[in-house]
């Protein structure tokens, strides 16, 4: 019985395999057929109609033997959209990003801030693979300030306030010099799938191939792949106080027709909610009754290849707080009836969350509101930690009770948005559906929420939308080497209830992944798959020789306690133990540098003059003992990432004998690797070495197969 | 521990994880050992663990895999010396630290590859009693990098060295769950009372340390989360430093459980539970009478069962009530069915027999709804699981789960009595109690059961549960400890220097206890007067070392109370403080 299942299985795969070579071909050759009995012909699921009908002539048969024009479709221009696009086509592929509006692209439709606490980890990471918002953000910032500075580096917040017209200008600029890519206008109403296999689906298997989208107004644009970044717009409605209108952000419309496409591949959606500020105009704000932050001098910049940020340190703006009194939760609470957003039941994000439920929920307290400048010249102020629903001229009431803003007057209100996202369990570790072949989703639609996190998915998806097109493996980061690897596990594993955040507490491994070394974690990694530059992986090269040599000196340097204390003029100490130049420039109570090393030989020196060296040693050795501690965990963790379990795996078969409770949550999951069922909650040791036997089975299987 | 290949294990395993299952089906599930997987399976280092079976032996083995085996031979034998490999040297067992000798036994070691896993292991053949083991686990635990093996974790090594073939990984899945369902009960049975109060409050003091600490590093510059946090975490941390010491060092350790399979007798008032239980003992240890809920508390009794010893737990009748002594009762009884390895569960003749007239009788659904009734099955999952019928189904196909029809005397009609046997048929055995009608055979049931499940490991010895407990605390508190006297040097090399330190001196230090060691000033170990020692707390700097630690210490105290989830740990920040911009 099970032996004939495991057979099935293989003859399957067989089977997608020799479509997959097919498809191959024809990539290369132009023109070639790809009509092959399992391949089917051309399937289309309607947006309003129900069920699946073959498409009229134009999307159907004579098209497929064409050889498609692009081979990565992006569907919309926000963070996760323009990261994905660029990452394709830096791969090599045709890419064409679709977008309501030109001009919007690179919008950030909320706070005018790129980074933060973790978020500054994940700017890192996507610089490292070569992403472009971390360079851009280098050329677009009003107002630098690194978080946590004082916390220790792993965990140092890059953060900066962008302006707005800047940061989407420059990302335009830069997305037309990206080549191999093209941008249009238009609205992706429509998926254009073809059957994948005969007779019926089994659980865990693709339904369908995606081969290209259909257009608004009918038009039908064929590719390899395709990506959806549509962030809030998926079925997106507005709140304010009790009136709801369909828009994914202030003035855009909502994506529908995908919605009701992805509900009829029947995929798991859920709805989520975020919220909006209002604006204030700057010249009615009396700054004399805030504090004043001052931005950091000299600013750190965000990307590895940046030296220095583009603006003069001295120009950089203030950003001020002020903090609200008790007067508001009055004011917020005669106005909840008409507050729409704060009554429905929808999960909004905990950490970010409205006045309103502030106020509900932790009464009586004072709460910060940060001002920040929305650009260089903007007349605009956003008022972060102001999040607020209710009805437009309650919300002008509630701003006036705030010190510092009795006179203000309000540009536009604070709104609240619910939209659809696709239960992001429906993904593999590339982000790619297990249900649609060759359908990748990033960004908002996967349940998450920022701007970071959106880019780092967006560029993931971009990137192995790209292999999947030419051919490649394609990238897979995971928990021990990166906050990406971190994201996509969590949210393919566990999926979300509430719009995902980074935290850097979601992290095993916090004093490994830090932003200093994210180069030297993925860059590297990247540059194999093909989409980082020659230049940065040059850069890399170099700085990495640097580093290596530098540790082997500070590591080799090895003295006794006390020659130290005397060399470096500290208390005496009478000990038999040694230590090495690296330990001690890790001791946290001793605060020594490169440069008190510098008189011991001339080679510190040397190193001590490269500023940017200088600093990494200094932080490799803070944590070096910690983090070569830990290492045989990250080993063991690698090993069990290793083992993948096979996409269309069984879980009911009765062979495995699992509990239903233990068969629910992995078929829900569908973890990708042996790892990532062990974190699944309720998984037990029991049921994970009944796994294991059917890891190593398939193992032996592929082996006989090749 | 998973080591143990007894022939017998492939049936009666398999017998065991069904009714293991339905088990967790039927009783909402403790926190504990629900996540058991999620760091354990992670951790590497070396692990120990008892391989031969739990109950008494002359010869048990002590298997030991890892990468620091050696220290086996070098801290804990003497003369200290690595044996000639695959060849057994007759050796002292020591204690490492306080040179104490815990037996005198038969030493293995197998360098990698050539050993079971796959990687360096070593076998420790001691004399087989509960003190010997319990001593020499603990004396292992204290080893640096050295932690009980999870179950399973044997399997995975081999596994990752490519030395278990299908045919052994067959039924270890049925051994792995029936050990780990083994360490959940017992762990339950650990947990009552004032020592699951004492862990419970650790685990509440740690999740909020580290809730506090992961919110100032994560949210304090932009929502204004105080310093005050920090200190308060400093404070809260010395308190449970100073309190598991003191835990550490008593000589008490709570109630001396008993060991042994519990089988607990379930059912409604006056149905005969309390004199089965007489009967299975034979001697009135339980009042009997015709009055309905005479039995108020647990009555526990030691009874040799097959030749394996069980403890008969007799328990109030289950229903509805509003007498308060009698309520308390039926709570005592449903936590004692939780814990229980098996249940049985007595029906009344004259009830069945009036369902089977009623008609359209299914077995499975009147068990259903009379488990409902008793509270047993709690009203929602029988309504809200789309799954009824599995469960119905599972529940069937269960062993460890007898139920038992009495007072079959009171049918006197032939009739009726032919109704009742084939509507019932083999499907729960029909005796009576008071004419000893049917008793041999369901006696005999319940033994070959009993029987089952000890042979797949089910019944944990509580020694053992402490003795790994106390490890893992131990470890928790040296993590606290490195949060408050950081000594500047990594921890594993400070342990690694104070063995051998300890060592060389043991021949004085012999009254040392490890646990009493912890007590020592911490100069007299690392005769280290080095600056006054800062708490990792009191510079900003250092508070993310403080929280690596503490999450160590988080992980370490999980495996006795349940894991600490980075879930949790939000949760608690999210209620805890205002965060949000």
């Amino acid at each position: 019985m099970l032996c004939k299942r495991m057979w099935q299985w293989c003859r399957a795969a067989r089977k997608v395999r020799r479509v997959c070579d097919c498809r191959k071909v024809s990539g290369e050759a132009g023109g070639v057929r790809i009509a092959s009995g399992e391949a089917g012909g051309v399937w289309r699921v309607s947006g309003e109609g129900g069920g699946v009908r073959r498409a009229s002539g134009k999307a159907g048969g004579g098209a497929v033997a064409e050889r498609t024009a692009y081979d990565v479709v992006v569907v919309g221009g926000g963070h996760a959209g323009t990261e994905a696009c660029a990452a394709a086509a830096r791969m090599g592929a045709r890419t064409l990003l679709i977008t309501h509006k030109k001009n919007t692209i690179g919008e950030m439709s909320c706070n005018p801030s790129f980074g933060g606490i973790g978020k500054g980890h994940l700017l890192r990471e996507i610089d490292a693979l070569d992403g472009l918002c971390a360079r851009v953000c280098d050329l677009s910032g009003i107002s630098y300030h690194v978080l946590n500075r004082r916390k220790g580096p792993a965990v140092w917040g890059l953060r900066a306030q962008i302006d707005r017209g800047l940061y989407k200008n420059n990302l335009q600029e830069a997305l037309e010099k990206v080549p191999n890519l093209t941008i249009i206008e238009a609205a992706v109403e429509d998926l254009l799938l073809s059957e994948f296999q005969d007779g019926h689906h089994r659980e865990g298997e693709s339904l369908a191939k995606c081969r290209g989208v259909v257009l608004g107004d009918g038009h039908v644009i064929e590719s390899q792949s395709v990506v959806i970044t549509t962030g809030t717009f998926l079925r997106g409605a507005i709140n304010i106080g009790m009136d709801v209108t369909p828009a994914g952000r202030m003035g855009d419309k909502p994506a529908i027709g995908l919605a009701n496409t992805l509900e009829r591949l029947k995929f798991n959606l859920g709805r989520l909610k975020t919220g909006t500020p209002p604006r204030l105009a700057k010249n009615t704000i009396d700054y004399s009754q805030c504090q004043i932050q001052d931005p950091d001098n000299p600013p750190v910049p965000f990307s590895f290849l940046t030296r220095s940020v583009w603006i003069r340190p001295e120009d950089q703006l203030k950003c001020h707080l002020t903090y609200t009194t008790l007067e508001i939760e009055a004011e917020i609470k005669k106005t909840l009836h008409l507050n729409r957003h704060v009554q429905e039941e929808t999960s909004g994000p905990r950490y970010c969350p409205s006045i309103e439920s502030k106020i509900l929920r932790f009464p009586g307290r004072s709460h910060p509101v940060w001002l920040e400048p929305e650009g260089l010249d903007s007349s605009l102020v956003y008022p972060q930690g102001l999040s607020c629903t209710m009805p437009a001229e309650h919300q002008q009431a509630l701003l006036r009770l705030i010190p510092g803003l009795q006179h203000c007057e309000m540009v536009t209100p604070g709104y609240g948005v619910e939209y659809d996202y696709v239960d992001p369990r429906e993904l593999n570790s590339q982000l790619e559906t297990q249900r649609v072949c060759g359908l990748f989703l990033a960004g908002q639609i996967n349940g998450t929420t920022g701007y970071e996190e959106a880019a780092a998915q967006g560029l993931l998806a971009g990137v192995n939308a790209a292999a999947k097109a030419l051919g490649g493996e394609g990238l897979t980061v995971d928990r021990t080497e990166s906050y990406i690897g971190v994201l996509v596990d969590d949210l393919t594993t566990l999926g979300t209830s509430e719009p995902y955040r980074m935290f850097t507490s979601r992290a095993e491994f916090r004093l490994l992944l830090r932003p200093d070394n994210a180069d030297l974690r993925l860059t590297e990694k990247g540059y194999k798959v093909g989409c980082v530059s020659e230049e940065r992986h040059e850069h890399l090269t170099k700085t990495s020789q640097k580093l290596s040599e530098g540790l082997k000196l500070l590591k080799g340097d090895v003295r006794s306690i006390s020659s130290w204390t005397r060399l470096l003029g500290r208390p005496q100490n009478i000990t038999p133990r040694k230590k090495s130049a690296l330990q001690i420039l890790g001791l946290a109570s001793w605060e020594v540098t490169l440069q008190c090393l510098a008189p011991l030989d001339s080679r510190y020196s040397v190193l001590s003059e490269d500023g940017v060296i200088a600093e990494r040693l200094k932080i490799e050795a803070l944590y070096s003992d910690l983090v070569e501690a830990q290492n045989e965990e990250v080993e063991a963790m690698r090993r069990d990432q290793a083992l993948v379990i096979p996409h269309n795996f069984d879980y009911c078969s009765p062979a495995l004998s699992l509990s239903n409770e233990v068969r629910g949550k992995l078929s829900r999951a569908r973890p990708a690797t042996i790892a990532a069922a062990s974190r699944i909650e309720g998984i037990t040791p029991a049921a994970l070495v009944v796994l294991l036997r059917y890891v190593k089975q398939k193992q032996q299987q592929y082996s006989e197969l090749l | 521990m998973l080591t143990c290949f007894s022939e017998n294990v492939g049936m009666a395993a398999s017998v065991m994880n069904q009714v293991l299952r339905v088990r967790q089906l039927l009783w909402p599930d403790v926190r504990l050992m629900r996540c058991a997987c999620l760091t354990n399976m992670r951790m590497a280092s070396t692990v120990f663990a008892l391989s031969s079976g739990q109950g008494k032996c002359g010869v048990a083995i002590v298997r030991v895999t890892g990468k620091r085996v050696g220290d086996v031979f070098t801290h804990m034998t003497h003369p200290a010396t690595l044996p000639r490999p695959r060849l057994a040297a007759l050796r002292h067992i020591l204690h490492p630290s306080t040179g104490e000798r815990l037996d005198r036994g038969l030493v293995l070691w197998f360098p990698a590859p050539h050993s079971f896993t796959g990687e360096d292991s070593c076998e420790l053949h001691m004399h087989g009693g509960t003190a010997v083991i319990s001593a020499v686990l603990s004396a292992l635990g204290t080893l640096p990098g050295y932690t009980p093996a999870q179950p399973g974790d044997f399997t995975k090594r081999a596994f990752h060295h490519g030395k278990l073939d299908l045919t052994a990984v067959e039924g270890l899945g049925d051994l792995i769950h029936a050990e780990t369902e083994a360490q959940r009960k017992q762990a339950l049975r650990q947990m009552e009372g004032a020592l699951g109060e004492l862990y419970e409050s650790w685990r509440k003091t740690i999740l909020h340390c580290r809730a506090s600490l992961e919110a100032y590093i994560d949210f304090s510059e932009d929502d204004n989360i105080e310093l005050g946090v920090v200190s308060d975490v400093e404070s809260r941390v010395q308190g449970l430093v100073e309190e598991m010491k003191r835990h550490l060092a008593d000589g008490r350790r709570g109630e001396r459980l008993r060991s042994g399979l519990q089988l607990a007798i379930l059912g409604q008032p006056n149905v005969g539970k309390s004199s089965l239980l007489n009967t299975l003992i034979q001697r009135p240890a339980a009042i009997v009478s015709p009055v309905p809920g005479t039995t108020r508390d647990v009555v526990e009794t030691v009874v040799d069962l097959g030749g394996y010893p069980v403890v008969v737990c007799d328990t109030a009748g289950l229903r509805k009530t509003n007498d308060v002594v009698e309520k308390e009762g039926v709570r005592r009884a449903l936590a004692k069915a939780q814990q229980a390895d098996i249940a049985v569960v007595m029906l009344e003749a004259r009830q069945v027999l009036q369902a089977i007239k009623a008609g359209d009788f299914k077995w499975d659904i009147y068990l259903m709804k009379h488990f409902t009734q008793m509270g047993i099955l709690s009203d929602q999952k029988t309504t809200s699981d789309s799954n009824d019928e599995m469960i119905v189904l599972e529940w069937l196909s269960s062993n460890s789960y007898v139920t038992l029809v009495n007072k079959v005397d009171l049918i006197c009609s032939e009739e009726d009595r032919r109704l009742l046997q084939t509507a019932l048929a083999d499907k729960c055995s029909l005796l009576s109690i008071k004419t000893e009608e049917g008793l041999g055979r369901t006696v005999q049931q319940v033994k070959e059961l009993c029987a089952a499940l000890c042979d797949v490991g089910m019944a944990e010895n509580p020694t053992l549960t402490a003795a790994r407990h106390r490890t893992h605390i131990t470890a928790c508190l040296n993590s606290l400890t490195s949060i408050l006297e950081p000594d500047n040097w990594s921890a594993v090399e400070q342990d690694s220097y104070k063995i051998k330190q300890n060592y060389k001196c043991s021949p004085q230090c012999h009254h040392l206890t490890p646990y009493n060691i912890l007590l020592q000033p911490k100069e007299s170990l690392t005769s280290e007067p080095m600056e006054r020692q800062r708490s990792l707390l009191e510079q900003e700097g250092t508070i993310l070392l403080a929280a690596h630690h503490l999450q160590r210490a988080a992980t370490n105290l999980g495996h006795v109370t349940g894991h600490i989830t980075s879930e949790d740990v939000l949760n608690h920040i999210f209620s805890a403080f205002c965060i949000g911009k």
